[in-house]
């Protein structure tokens, strides 16, 4: 009887206790939302104090040397650990000096802030290369510094825009849209604004510089296998023993997604393909040849979305290396550092596709290569 | 999982729900669902730690029961000494393994034998230190007939391992908190709402202030070769102020999350940094090992009472012994004794109880310069020892102060100037508060001010969150 009691007395103060609970959150919410809109209205470019360390430090060795580079590979690891821009120049006979700007995580949308932060403007950038890749799936990353800088409302509409108006699957969207809402509440509910705050009130702190950054000597470029075998990261080392120990149903697989390859065209366009076809016209309206690359070992979501983004840029050479048909290379062991990645001789493998197919595109321009090889 | 991670932010309500609505009804099914989220919430870090607290829980359990069923003395000590060497035996293991055999081999290598030097890989496991003290006092306080065992299997282990208070204390004593396992719980709103607030002024004690003084004292202590006096002077002030907070803040979650489950832990630290004396500090800082020192060793050693020695030697020995709890590290032991040095003239003099609450009259700090000057003073040598508490080793901490006392430049670079700030507003939460548990606790404040504190509190606690939770500093020990 009394334990009965005390439940019914628990239970009663208890509701009492979380209805409290519940209206006084809703005011904090409120008031947190406000105090942040208004903080980040002030709208500052604090653009490299947010961005990945070691994109950062690319870029300052890319400035270093900018007035010598007239070409630049941007995207995400597919393309940094797989385009050797020294290898790439020594085959176009000293047409370009290249630089590799790219970096792991590196998609879009924060992609494209990069592009425009850095290559946009320039006048000394002849060509530009771009992978074609999917948006980030910010899901676990969305407290990284970089993605709370790059998200703001006009994005977080276009991220709405493109789960509704791609052909993704149902769950592949649902992911997007949860990663990029709890990324966009985090950010406009004030998580983590000191940073912003202490930037604008120039009270950075001091900052304990990275060194033995082993990624800027070859001009941006560095293979998983140098990586590997200069740092032994622990990572690293599962990733290729566990490829190792798979590679045959690793390769037969990714041999599947990248050969089954519907290629889906819709009516509606989605706001982030739009995003990047301006993007790619503003460049070229600045004289820069925009150059886009499908690299190979992608997942069939994803390929499709890019086949479709290929569509799209009908104005721009794509250099597609996806299809296991025309690249079998790409596809086997000896080029192969693990699932998703080539190694140092893949990487010179793929880097000649491109000098080459660049150097035919510069002979026979109206060789339009959308349609390539 | 760490206080201030999103795991813990889940878990948290998660077990709030189920303890309250689900296990509500049977106090022994509560007590079991306690242990089992407490295991999980230990586990967490590693499963392989589940081991020694239920080894460590199982063996002071029966041993407790034991020493209570007999009343022959030698049995009772037999069993009292197996406990001590069992807990103390993995404590001195786990802990302080690899430091004894270092050492051995470094006196060795002084007389010109080379012993190959071949220590173990061993984890310390997570709040060792912690859950073997409270273990300890458990079975020591039966064996001194000042506490009756419990039969209740459930109500000790989770006693042992209850997740608040589990890895980073305060240490409780069972005589405080066993009974309240064997007592019905009643949900209080005003318990609840106080705890909160606890919990929020502890993480914002925690990520505002203790994790950016960390940033600082990172960059300070691992560069103290190449910055001026003044700058290692702010170097040493800031690792007060980081410890303080990272360490006081694990506490008031501790204290703060006990009370949501209607529990009543004991106060670990109140405003140490207001002391007017050195022996203040000691019973305003981590006040459940000081208590613990003083009961199990300090006064079985004989206390303050005797001959000047015994006084000396009692002093040294619970200071060593204090230092060498945080750690196997000279470091340590150095910070111990020089704390030690600090008391001796007070207990010497018969003057170590002078200070023992704020009253009225010394309230108002800016009309009393007497009270400023001890109160800088105190806080002046626990900065100085706290060097060595941070310090890698003896060597470096002997250099760092060496490069104070060069006297080069005063100068502070304004990237500074955020972590004075953030100290100060600290102090200027803490002082009109210091005779409450926490400062968030209002007496005659209207709504509004409450609502504008408790709002400034949590936003600040928002805005300071990194991508990273880090983890508090006292884990280690």
């Amino acid at each position: 009887m009394r334990q009965t009691s005390l439940f019914i007395s628990n239970f009663k103060h208890m509701q009492n206790f979380l209805s409290d609970i519940i209206k006084y959150g809703i005011k904090l919410l409120g008031i947190f939302a406000v105090l942040s809109i208004l903080i980040y209205s002030t709208n500052k470019d604090f653009y490299f104090s947010y961005e990945d360390d070691l994109l950062v430090e690319k870029y300052d060795a890319f400035l270093l040397d900018q007035k010598n580079i007239n070409n630049v590979f941007i995207g995400s690891s597919k393309i940094y650990r797989q385009i050797d821009p020294v290898q790439f120049d020594s085959l176009n006979v000293g047409a370009t000096h290249s630089y590799n700007l790219a970096a792991s995580n590196l998609f879009p949308p924060r992609s494209y802030d990069f592009i425009k932060q850095a290559i946009l403007g320039t006048d000394y950038i002849n060509s530009v290369f771009i992978e074609l890749s999917p948006i980030a799936n910010i899901s676990v990353n969305y407290n990284a510094d970089p993605n709370i800088y790059s998200i703001n409302f006009k994005k977080y509409l276009d991220i709405i825009n493109f789960c509704y108006s791609t052909n993704y699957p149902t769950l592949t969207r649902i992911n997007y849209f949860a990663g990029y809402s709890v990324l966009f509440a985090y950010k406009y509910l004030g998580f983590g604004i000191k940073k912003y705050i202490t930037l604008s009130l120039n009270l950075e702190k001091t900052e304990i510089k990275k060194t033995n950054r082993d990624n800027i000597p070859n001009r941006g470029f560095y293979s998983l296998d140098d990586q590997l075998n200069f740092s032994q990261k622990k990572d690293l080392i599962a990733r290729r023993n566990e490829f190792l120990k798979n590679h045959k149903k690793f390769l037969n697989k990714s041999v599947a997604e990248n050969t089954h390859r519907t290629n889906f065209y819709q009516e509606k366009t989605d706001k982030i393909t739009s995003d990047l076809i301006k993007l790619a016209d503003k460049l070229k309206s600045e004289g820069k040849q925009v150059i886009f690359i499908i690299p190979p070992k992608q997942s069939t979501e994803h390929l499709n979305f890019l086949l479709y983004q290929k569509s799209q840029l009908k104005e721009y050479l794509v250099m597609d290396f996806s299809d296991p048909e025309v690249y079998p290379e790409f596809y086997n062991l000896q080029n192969s550092f693990d699932r998703g990645h080539l190694n140092k001789n893949g990487a010179r493998t793929l880097t000649k596709k491109i000098a080459d197919q660049f150097l035919m595109h510069q002979t026979h321009p109206h060789h339009q290569s959308n349609q390539q090889p | 999982m760490l206080f201030n991670s999103i795991e813990f932010a889940l878990f948290l309500p998660l077990v709030f729900f189920v303890y309250w609505f689900i296990f509500n009804k049977k106090l022994n099914h509560q007590n079991l669902f306690i242990l089992i989220a407490s295991y999980a919430f230990y586990g967490w870090w590693d499963y392989r730690f589940l081991a020694l607290i239920f080894l460590s829980s199982i063996i002071d359990y029966s041993i407790g029961l034991f020493i209570f069923k007999t009343s022959c003395s030698k049995k009772r000590k037999m069993l009292l000494g197996i406990s001590l060497l069992a807990n103390l035996g993995m404590l001195g293991f786990f802990k302080y393994f690899n430091f004894f055999i270092e050492n051995f081999i470094d006196a060795f290598s002084l007389m010109g034998i080379n012993l190959q030097a071949n220590t173990l890989k061993i984890i310390l496991p997570v709040g060792i230190s912690f859950y073997t003290f409270q273990t300890l006092s458990y079975t020591i306080d039966i064996y001194r007939n000042r506490l009756k065992p419990t039969n209740n299997i459930i109500s000790f282990f989770a006693f042992v391992s209850f997740f608040p208070q589990l890895v980073a204390g305060p240490i409780e004593r069972a005589s405080n908190l066993l009974p309240q396992f064997n007592t019905a719980r009643i949900f209080n709103i005003a318990q609840a709402k106080d705890g909160l607030k606890q919990i929020s002024w502890g993480l914002f004690k925690k990520i505002v202030i203790a994790d950016t003084c960390a940033h600082f004292v990172d960059h300070i202590f691992q560069n103290y070769g190449s910055l001026s006096s003044g700058v290692l002077i702010l170097g040493a002030v800031f690792f007060a102020f980081q410890i303080y907070g990272d360490f006081s803040g694990y506490s008031d979650i501790a204290i703060g999350t006990a009370k949501l489950f209607g529990f009543k832990l004991m106060i670990n630290f109140k405003y140490p940094y207001f002391s007017r004396d050195i022996a203040e500090f000691w019973r305003r800082w981590h006040i459940s090992l000081s208590t613990w020192f003083r009961d199990y060793v300090y006064i079985p050693l004989g206390g303050s009472f005797g001959s000047n020695l015994n006084k000396i030697r009692n002093v040294l020995i619970i200071f060593i012994v204090s230092g060498f709890w945080h750690g196997a590290n000279w470091t340590f032991i150095a910070w111990g004794l020089l704390n030690a040095i600090y008391f001796l003239p007070l207990i010497l003099t018969g003057k170590h109880k002078t200070h023992i609450a704020y009253q009225n009259t010394e309230k108002r700090l800016l009309a009393n310069f007497s009270l400023l000057f001890k109160i800088l003073f105190t806080f002046s040598l626990t900065s100085f020892a706290w060097i060595f508490f941070r310090s890698e080793n003896i060597i470096d901490a002997f250099n760092y102060i060496g490069r104070i006392g060069s006297f080069d430049s005063f100068n502070i670079p304004a990237a500074y100037t955020e972590g004075i700030f953030l100290i100060l507003v600290l102090l200027a939460f803490e002082w009109p508060k210091k005779n409450k548990e926490h400062p968030l606790q209002f007496d005659k404040s209207g709504k509004v001010v409450r609502f504008i504190t408790n709002t400034f509190i949590i936003y600040m606690i928002i805005a300071y969150v990194s991508n990273e939770a880090n983890e508090f500093i006292y884990f280690q020990f």
